[in-house]
């Protein structure tokens, strides 16, 4: 009896054991590598490409921020990239998510746009009260049970 | 093998993963010293806990291959060891801070207001399974043994 209980118990543990070192260090790899290739990006200045339109009819503002994300790892990932726009005083001007599953050797394309009012242009967008940016990448595989992200602030 | 054999290869083992390996690596790589204060990283503090955990667990390997199963000193050492093992997997997935339980943030040193974080849970979870099936084992073992020898 005592034999059995504890052989059971030790090859339990061993498995589990295997499954925790290949689960950990597969998913550290993915998220890792995924981080790295999305945010080295093909903006000018940084990751993302950004495109401003004006509408002449509402006076409004469209900003779309979009990045390039890659997933060299071994196992799916599912990237979300959220962005605010920020008052000096740290108000919430305007947000916007968007969330992709990535397969395995794959890409794609997140896309956020901001929405601003006419008021909002007004407000904000003069030289000494630009707004500032602050974006999340969140990166999570095995089943969204392992992530890794980063988050920003930028004027 | 021998439990004499057995006590000096498995402390010697982890005295050379966690006290000789560290401190090597931070004296031949010396970019790891200038490089980790950017992940908050105090590497001295570092390579010293990790010695401080490897020196524990030696202790607790040698006082478990000299001691037999029924006997309460190798049963304390098999806890105690559990314990400090978790300790340790605490520590190296949050890079030196194991009070995140595999959650941890770092303010990145460059620029302000960069921050990074990971998000290890499922991972610790895993280990805390395996530790509880340890200590389950290392119970049954001490019972039995214990069982055995009044039997006898």
């Amino acid at each position: 009896m005592k034999r059995t209980l504890s052989r059971v118990l030790t090859v339990c543990t061993i498995i589990l054991e295997i499954c925790l070192f290949a689960v950990f260090f597969s998913s550290i790899y993915t998220l890792s590598v995924s981080l790295q290739d999305s945010l080295r990006g093909e903006g000018e200045q940084g990751p993302f490409i950004v495109e401003q339109k004006v509408d002449p009819s509402s006076g409004g503002m469209t900003i779309l921020y979009s990045l390039r994300v890659r997933n060299r790892g071994l196992f799916e990932t599912s990237m979300l990239l959220k962005i605010k726009l920020l008052s000096r005083e740290g108000r919430v001007i305007s947000e916007g998510t968007d969330l992709r599953r990535i397969a395995p050797g794959s890409s794609a394309e997140l896309k956020v746009t901001l929405l601003l009012s006419k008021e909002d242009v007004a407000a904000y967008f003069v030289e000494v009260r630009r707004p500032r940016i602050a974006f999340t990448l969140d990166c999570r595989t095995f089943y969204d049970l392992f992530g890794m992200g980063l988050s920003a602030e930028a004027a | 093998m021998g439990g004499k054999l057995r006590a000096v290869v498995s402390a010697t083992a982890v005295v050379a993963l966690l006290v000789i390996a560290p401190t090597l690596v931070v004296m031949l790589v010396p970019e790891i010293e200038a490089q980790a204060p950017f992940l908050g990283i105090d590497v001295g503090g570092f390579v010293r806990t990790l010695a401080l955990v490897g020196a524990a667990l030696a202790f607790f390997s040698v006082v478990k291959n000299m001691t037999g199963d029924r006997s309460p000193a190798n049963l304390a050492a098999n806890l105690l060891s559990s314990f400090v093992g978790l300790y340790l997997f605490l520590f190296l997935v949050g890079l030196g801070d194991p009070s995140g339980f595999g959650l941890t943030e770092r303010n990145l040193k460059v620029g302000t207001g960069v921050r990074m974080y990971w998000d290890l849970r499922f991972a610790v979870t895993l280990y805390l399974i395996i530790m509880l099936l340890g200590i389950m084992k290392t119970l049954v073992n001490f019972v039995y043994a214990r069982r055995e020898r009044l039997a006898s």
